[in-house]
This record gives C-alpha cells, sequence and structure tokens, in this order.
C-alpha cells in the first residue's frame, strides 16, 4: 500500500532516515524528547500512560502507530489526514516536542548527519528548500517508517480463515470463550457497528459516554475541534505540501462535514493488539479491558448525555436530541460474558510480536547530548 | 440476533490487508452457523439491497441507459440512481450517479441534494456529498461515506425553478 500524498512512502532510504529521526531527541527543543519517547516500541509504540507526558502533561493518550498507516484520520480527534501530517503535529505542540519549524528546518540543515540523510532521500540540499518544505519532508521520512510498523498475525487471523475453509481442526484450537466472546461482538453487544474491518474500526469518530470534561475543568471537544483543524491545516492532504497530484487522497478532507454531531467525538480506534495498549480511551481513563467492556455493559443514555453535552452550540444553532440510546444500550453483561468479550480481545494480539524496531545508534533513552545518528549511510 | 449474512460481511472484511486478493472468501455455512448459534444461513453477503417508494408507471424510462439503477420519486419527479463503484461499503467513499426526470406535465429539475442518514441510530452521514450537473437532468454526487453497517437512508431533495425542494428517500441496506 502506497499513499500518493508522500513521494517517499514505500522508499526503503527514507523508511532508514525516518526511523533515525524517530529515536532523534535532537528532534525536541531542549534536545530531550523523541518520538520514541512516548511511541515507545517494547511498549507496542505506546507509553504505558494514561495521558502523554512530553515536555509538559498533555491530556490524551497516546496511541500506538502500529498499523497506524491503515487510518484514514489521525490522533483521537482526527485533527490531522496523513501520516506525515499527523508525524508533524508533535513538534508544533509545545507540550510534546514543542519546537518550531524553523529550528526544525535549521536543525536539519545544520547537523551534518541529518543534512546529509536529506539530500540522499529528497535529492536535494535541505538549504535550498523552504522551512515548512523541510518541515513536510521530515514528516514523510518518519510516515515512510511508520509504514513499516504492521501488527502480525493473531489467533483470531488464524480461526477466522480456519472458518473460511471449513477447517475444523483449525477452528477448534480458537479458545471457546474467545468464540463466545465474538459472537457477542457481532451480535447482542453490537461492537461490530463501529469496530469493522481490517482493523476493527471503521475509521470515522463516536462518542461512547467517556467524558469530554478533563479534571482541569476545560472540555476536549474532541471531533469537532479536529475537523476544525484539519480544514485549517497548512499540511492538509488539500494543501500545497501533498504530492498527490490527481488529489484523490483528499477526497474525505475536501467533503467533511463539520456537524455539532462532532461534539465529543473520537476516533473508533483500532483493536488489534489492544491487550499491549493499556490504559484506554482518548483520556486514558479506563485501565483494563475487562473496565472498557463493564463501561460498555453499564451505559445508560443519561451517561452518554453527561459525558457529552452541548454547552458549545452556537447562539441559534439547533441541538439535536442525542439519539445515542437506541445504537448503544445498556447490556446488563454477566460476568462470563465480559470475561468472554474480554477472552476475545485478547485474540486479537499478533501470536509473534515483530523485532523491537530501534535504530543501531539511537539515543539513550532521555540523553540530552547530541547524538551522531545516522552517520553511517551518508559516511 | 441479526442474520447471519451481517456477520458474514463484517469476518469478511477483518481480513488482514497483506493477504493476497485471491484469499478473500466467501463466508462458509459451517462458520456462519456457528457465529450465529442457530439463525438461518440467509445469502451470503447480499449485495446491497434496496427498497423505496415503488417506482411509478412508467418510470423505468428515466435513466434506462444507467444499467443496475433503482428508482424513487418525488410528486414531480422520479429519480433514478446508481452508486459508483455499485457496491456500497460500509466505510468507503462513493459516488452516486442520478438523472431527474420530471414526471408529464411537471417542470425540469433545476438542481438535487443528495444526503443520508440512518434513521434507526438517529445519526447522518461525516461527509457531505459535493454535487455537479453533468448534462440534462443528470448529477453526480462524490464523496458520500456510510459509516457503519445496517439501514441507511438515501435522501434527494429536488428543486425545479424557485419551488420549494421535493424529498424522495430511498432505503439502502449496508453490509
Ligand atoms: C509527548 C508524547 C508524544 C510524542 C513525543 C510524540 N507523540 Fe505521537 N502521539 C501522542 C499522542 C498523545 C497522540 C494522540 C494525539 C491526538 O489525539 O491528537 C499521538 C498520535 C500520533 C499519531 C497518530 C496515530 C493514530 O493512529 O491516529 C502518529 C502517527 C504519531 N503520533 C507519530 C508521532 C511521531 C512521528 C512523533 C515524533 C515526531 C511523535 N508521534 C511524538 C504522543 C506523542
Ligand atoms: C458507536 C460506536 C462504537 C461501538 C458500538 C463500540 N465502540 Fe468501542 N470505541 C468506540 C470509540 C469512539 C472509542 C474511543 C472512545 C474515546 O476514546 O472517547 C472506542 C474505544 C474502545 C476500546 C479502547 C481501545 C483503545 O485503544 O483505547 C475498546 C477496547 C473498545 N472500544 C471495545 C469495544 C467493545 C468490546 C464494544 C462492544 C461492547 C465496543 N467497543 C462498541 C466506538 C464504539
Ligand atoms: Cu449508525
Amino acid at each position: 500500500m502506497s499513499d500518493a500524498s508522500n513521494r517517499v512512502a514505500a522508499s526503503a532510504r527514507a523508511a532508514a532516515f525516518g526511523q533515525r529521526l524517530f529515536f532523534d531527541t535532537r528532534l525536541s527543543n531542549g534536545g530531550t524528547i523523541s518520538c520514541a519517547s512516548c511511541h515507545v516500541p517494547e511498549w507496542h509504540w505506546t507509553d504505558r500512560r494514561p495521558t502523554a507526558t512530553g515536555l509538559a502533561d498533555t491530556d490524551r493518550n497516546t496511541p500506538s502507530v502500529a498499523n497506524a498507516r491503515f487510518n484514514r484520520w489521525f490522533g483521537w480527534a482526527g485533527a490531522t489526514d496523513s501520516l506525515w501530517s499527523a508525524s508533524l503535529r508533535p513538534f508544533a505542540d509545545p507540550r510534546e516536542m514543542g519546537n518550531s519549524e524553523r529550528h526544525v528546518a535549521a536543525l536539519v540543515r545544520s547537523q551534518p548527519d541529518l543534512e546529509c540523510s536529506y539530500r540522499q532521500v529528497f535529492g536535494r540540499s535541505p538549504a535550498a528548500v523552504e522551512d515548512d518544505k523541510v518541515l513536510a519532508d521530515i514528516g514523510k521520512a518518519l510516515a515512510a517508517f511508520q509504514a513499516t510498523l504492521v501488527t502480525g498475525r493473531t489467533p483470531f487471523d488464524d480461526f477466522r480463515d480456519a472458518l473460511a475453509r471449513g477447517d475444523r481442526a483449525a477452528q477448534a484450537r480458537y479458545p471457546e470463550a474467545a468464540k463466545r466472546g465474538l459472537r457477542l461482538f457481532v451480535g447482542r453487544a453490537q461492537c461490530n457497528l463501529c469496530h469493522l474491518g481490517p482493523q476493527f474500526s471503521n475509521g470515522e469518530f463516536d462518542q461512547v459516554g467517556i467524558p469530554v470534561r478533563r479534571p482541569d475543568g476545560r472540555y476536549d471537544w474532541g471531533r469537532y475541534d479536529g475537523i476544525k483543524a484539519v480544514q485549517a491545516s497548512r499540511f492538509s492532504l488539500l494543501g500545497r505540501f501533498s504530492d498527490d497530484r490527481k488529489g484523490t487522497t483528499g477526497e474525505s478532507t475536501r467533503r467533511v462535514a463539520l456537524t455539532v454531531e462532532a461534539y465529543g467525538q473520537f476516533k473508533v480506534p483500532g483493536l488489534r493488539n489492544v491487550a499491549l495498549t493499556a490504559p484506554y480511551m482518548h483520556d486514558g481513563s479506563i485501565i483494563t479491558l475487562a473496565d472498557v467492556v463493564r463501561h460498555y455493559s453499564t451505559i445508560t443514555d443519561e451517561k452518554l448525555i453527561l459525558a457529552a453535552p452541548h454547552p458549545h452550540a452556537e447562539p441559534g444553532e439547533e441541538l439535536p436530541a442525542r439519539p445515542t440510546g437506541s445504537l448503544l444500550r445498556t447490556l446488563n453483561l454477566d460476568a462470563r460474558e465480559i470475561a468472554d468479550l474480554v477472552a476475545f480481545l485478547h485474540t486479537l494480539t499478533e501470536t509473534r510480536a515483530g523485532p523491537i524496531r530501534r535504530p543501531p545508534t539511537a539515543a539513550p533513552a532521555g540523553g540530552t547530548q547530541l547524538v551522531r545518528s545516522g552517520a553511517k549511510p551518508c559516511g | 440476533m441479526r442474520g447471519a449474512a451481517a456477520h458474514a460481511g463484517w469476518l469478511r472484511r477483518t481480513a488482514r490487508l497483506d493477504r493476497p486478493a485471491w484469499l478473500a472468501w466467501l463466508a462458509c455455512a459451517a462458520g456462519l452457523a456457528l457465529l450465529s448459534g442457530a439463525a438461518p444461513l440467509l445469502a451470503a453477503d447480499a449485495p446491497a439491497t434496496a427498497s423505496g417508494a415503488a417506482a411509478a408507471s412508467g418510470s423505468a424510462a428515466c435513466g434506462a441507459d444507467l444499467a443496475g439503477a433503482r428508482r424513487t420519486e418525488t410528486a414531480r419527479h422520479v429519480i433514478a440512481w446508481r452508486a459508483d463503484p455499485q457496491k456500497i461499503l460500509v466505510g468507503r467513499h462513493f459516488a452516486i450517479d442520478i438523472v431527474a426526470c420530471a414526471k408529464p406535465g411537471a417542470p425540469a429539475a433545476s438542481g438535487i441534494a443528495v444526503d443520508a442518514r440512518m434513521p434507526s441510530h438517529g445519526h447522518g452521514m461525516n461527509y457531505k456529498a459535493g454535487i455537479k450537473p453533468v448534462g440534462e437532468n443528470r448529477y453526480r454526487a462524490e464523496g458520500l461515506l456510510f459509516h457503519m453497517p445496517g439501514s441507511w437512508e438515501l435522501v434527494f431533495d429536488v428543486r425545479s425553478g424557485g419551488d420549494k425542494p421535493e424529498r424522495a428517500t430511498q432505503a439502502v441496506m449496508v453490509r
């Protein structure tokens, strides 16, 4: 799968450069934080924290970047629309890496290893390119690396293929509890309405009763602000940094509708390897999978309304009744059903984990000094 | 519990993206029976089916060149439409080719708007279709996306001159 908006998406050289950048703390303001500080490879590219902490505390949970290439929208609010623009977001956030585009570009021009790799991958000197173009290219190299992070086969995949083949012996190897959980998932619990497709996500947004009010009293309006952000972004697929001449990759961005329904919605996360990426939800407020299932089991209309009220509507703007109750309703699952659903979710974990992907000369975690990463390919 | 066919579609679509296309499979009876308990086996992964307003007599001529088109109508117009790709897949953008034919004595359509919603869930689409006229009485709506499986309702609002738009709907089952 290539990405027409990123001319180096499928380049091995770009991926190698991106891999070194991913672990390079020089890219942050002060030189202490790299992408891997939050997307830790040993922890399935997450940080085991409820909410991420970079230069300061943030209010969202760090998603894994494995399988991120399959997204239509990126981040919990879909504030970016490509893997490469999602990779630029942390630079701009003062709580994450807090680095300006001018500073990132200057770094790429001044550090010999970065300058050399940039030239090799993009076929031009970063000195000859404007700051924002250099930044977009850095995002594209980071994306080329992250596009190689795809989770492996799972017991569920084996079962599913065994069903397709009619192979009863192989079907029997799938745990009974997981079979019962799967039946609930696609049956009474209706999880499959949103968690569908190869990644177990429809790639869109919904509100499942996780409060939009943050501990500090402010609100995280999720998708509503995400749409506004992507529409305002210079780095969206509709902007001049996209390499897609035909513009087909920009279809979702072109057509996305800013509606009041988007208030308090968050991205439906994929569920592959979900057992490895606790805690859960956009704010990391749920610690275990069993508690996630309990949350769905005890959902009520009242909880849904309280979670995402609409104080945000503009004067005169109509507030639609939230009819979510017809979609998410109290399931009243018993203890065994909860365990069964959890057993099913555990079968979405890859059987054999991919290699831990740290580059050979990566900066030591938390290291502050400049590291000459990537000197080799350019030596 | 919903019919087995719905699960066939869900299961088929869980295929890892790295699998070769030839492995794409048809749901097998044994597997479905297992997932759906005793639910009778429906047609495996039937194409999206439509049930809309019954077409008026003679309306079949509207959009006759649009092979496989479905038809619905407002008080004064017959709407023939066909999705592109013809099978609407959940979570994928699609377009609709539309022919709006005036019924005898009615003025020609001067414009059309297309939207969709899931009446049973009370929500609409997350995208707004872009409409462009592509010839006499013909339109193409682009950028639609059904983000959930289940019953959707396409809504066509047909304008003719300065009159109030008239509405036609069409139920579409997406699996
Ligand atoms: C301070 C911790 C932190 C750092 C550092 C960080 N990220 Fe993230 N990352 C997050 C959080 C939190 C989100 C979710 C953001 C949101 O919802 O808008 C995220 C989201 C993403 C996503 C979207 C994933 C998806 O499935 O939607 C990608 C891709 C990503 N980060 C890549 C990177 C890259 C590349 C870097 C380094 C340039 C990086 N991140 C640095 C915390 C971090
Ligand atoms: C209406 C759509 C919808 C339905 C139905 C639904 N989910 Fe979700 N799911 C979501 C959304 C949206 C989130 C993220 C919510 C947030 O962060 O605020 C989520 C989050 C999750 C997570 C957390 C994943 C992570 O990485 O944080 C799990 C696990 C999960 N859902 C499992 C289920 C199960 C099991 C069911 C059925 C009982 C279910 N979902 C039904 C939309 C849905
Ligand atoms: Cu719905």
